[in-house]
């Protein structure tokens, strides 16, 4: 059976972030995942895994540019500086809570600069990144984002995830692989997993339309979970979903698939 | 919930000769079917077969040249145009007698010989061909995209693809097909895509993938894409797969998926 963990960001939004540990925890998960723990001590946030004898799966780096408040820090020729410096922290709390993977974040294309230049400035910046990660034997995650909810984004299907992946040619840079965001983009799931297995270092999950739980929409997460198990898929699974009720009632489907 | 499935009597029943699919169909339960092809056999004898078994012929294809020596669909040769309005007329004749109100165009594989723009007009010219035979009649002119793991270099692979060419032909009686087990292999976002294209769309078609089997064997979730359509779709459902065992068997999809 798939190990699932809880999206802190995503789930658990009637408690404080802080205290979304304890809900999870409470609610079955033994993994999480967050996108930003940046607000929160790394301290705190330990304390919290041990007490609830959580696995903090993956974060992401920050993103943002604040430059122009957009997600493309990964992508800005100008501001390579910058992301060195996010990579630090990212890095600073990834390898502190104990982290098996870092998101590390493409982002919508800045304007101003030709496609080659941010494609080179990101494969530049990604290589740096999964050597840096690969000294505290953690992964580092490329994920491709669907266009309908982020129409500029820079990487948007599994096809050019992996084509970065060769470009970047690390063995410790693997595709995040979130079938809400495939399913937008090019749907055939199961072939696209089994075939790409051995490049997926994480997997994430929602239903599509509406980016609710699993159940709610076009995706048969039965079958999706059945396909993993078979293909001995090892890694976790976050729920990173929108709950269409509170987030208890809507944790269900996992019994139901 | 209210659906209005067709057997697709090319891929069901077929443990069963051709002609003796109807009976089969209407036995289960179904009232509508539809088929790829009826020009092997007497439209009387099919017409027969529709009014014993009380059945609606749903749809069936234009010719769509030699389908078992791998063509699949002639519609973009600009070689093969006499062809193609040959078989207009054909199936414009069956459709008469059988009383079918929906004739699918599969487009053909590109070849290679021609440019894609000679491609796309031959085609678009074609359909219009089509739909004024077809027009008077009540017919709608159907436009099939494929999948290009099952039917490499098929020439019209995409939703928008098709409606492209639908919206070039611009003539009320020319609709997309929408068939889903294509769609999913190839684009995903099933349910979005049936939103925004809702009017051009003419005809809808299913299976799981990956397999072409019975819905409910794959990753889609027909259970809810049936709910879906049924409070945003009145037309048919053809059901276009390769049962798993029997086709008897494998049909409690039906009650399962639709309660």
């Amino acid at each position: 059976m798939v190990k699932l963990e809880a999206n802190l960001q995503f789930m658990f939004n009637e408690y404080d972030l802080i205290d979304r540990y304890e809900q999870a925890a409470k609610a079955g998960f033994k993994g999480v995942e967050l996108q930003a723990p940046y607000s929160l001590e790394i301290d705190q946030i330990n304390e919290k895994l041990e007490k609830y004898n959580l696995k903090h799966v993956i974060i992401n780096l920050p993103v943002m540019d604040p430059d122009t408040n957009l997600a493309n820090i990964a992508l800005r020729p100008d501001r390579k500086d910058l992301f060195l410096e996010r990579l630090d922290l990212g890095l600073r709390y990834a390898s502190s809570l104990g982290c098996l993977g870092i998101n590390t974040g493409i982002g919508t294309k800045p304007e101003g600069f030709d496609d080659e230049e941010i494609y080179q400035t990101l494969i530049h910046n990604q290589k740096i990144a999964s050597e840096k990660l690969s000294e505290k034997n953690i992964m580092a995650l490329i994920e491709p984002i669907n266009i309908v909810d982020q129409p500029a984004f820079f990487i948007n299907t599994s096809t050019q995830g992996i084509e970065l992946l060769e470009k970047l040619n690390h063995k410790n840079a693997y595709l995040l692989y979130d079938v809400y965001h495939m399913q937008i983009m090019e749907g055939d799931l199961v072939r696209t997993i089994s075939k790409l297995i051995n490049k997926i270092g994480h997997i994430q999950i929602a239903d599509n339309p509406g980016r609710n739980e699993p159940g709610t929409g076009e995706i048969n997460y039965s079958k999706i979970f059945q396909i993993l198990d078979e293909i001995e898929y090892e890694g976790w699974v976050g729920c990173e979903y929108k709950p269409s009720k509170n987030t208890l009632d809507s944790i269900s489907w996992i019994n139901n698939i | 919930m209210v659906i209005n499935f067709a057997a697709n009597l090319s891929m069901l029943y077929t443990e069963k000769d051709f002609m003796k699919r109807f009976k089969s169909a209407s036995e289960f339960g179904f009232k509508g079917v539809e088929y790829l092809f009826p020009y092997d056999f007497k439209k009387e004898d099919i017409k027969n077969e529709l009014v014993n078994n009380s059945l609606e012929q749903i749809l069936f294809d234009f010719p769509a040249g030699d389908f078992a020596g791998g063509d699949r669909g002639i519609a973009i040769f600009p070689d093969r145009k006499s062809e193609f309005q040959e078989g207009v007329h054909q199936a414009v004749e069956y459709a008469d007698i059988l009383g079918c109100k929906r004739l699918t165009v599969l487009v053909g594989i590109d070849n290679g010989k021609f440019t894609t723009n000679e491609l796309n007009e031959t085609l678009i010219e074609n359909l219009i061909y089509a739909s004024e035979q077809t027009k008077d009649k009540g017919i709608n002119v159907l436009v099939e995209a494929l999948n290009l793991i099952d039917a490499p270099n098929y020439f019209v692979s995409s939703t928008n693809h098709c409606k492209q060419i639908v919206d070039s032909v611009n003539k009320d009686n020319v609709k997309i097909q929408f068939d889903m087990y294509h769609m999913q292999i190839m684009e995903g976002d099933l349910i979005r895509t049936f939103q925004n294209n809702k009017s051009q769309i003419g005809h809808i078609q299913i299976a799981d993938n990956p397999g072409r089997n019975e819905p409910g064997t794959g990753e889609i979730n027909y259970k809810n894409i049936f709910s879906f359509l049924s409070e945003n779709y009145d037309g048919w459902i053809g059901c276009e797969y390769t049962p798993l065992n029997s086709t008897e068997d494998g049909l409690d999809w039906i009650k399962k998926l639709t309660e």
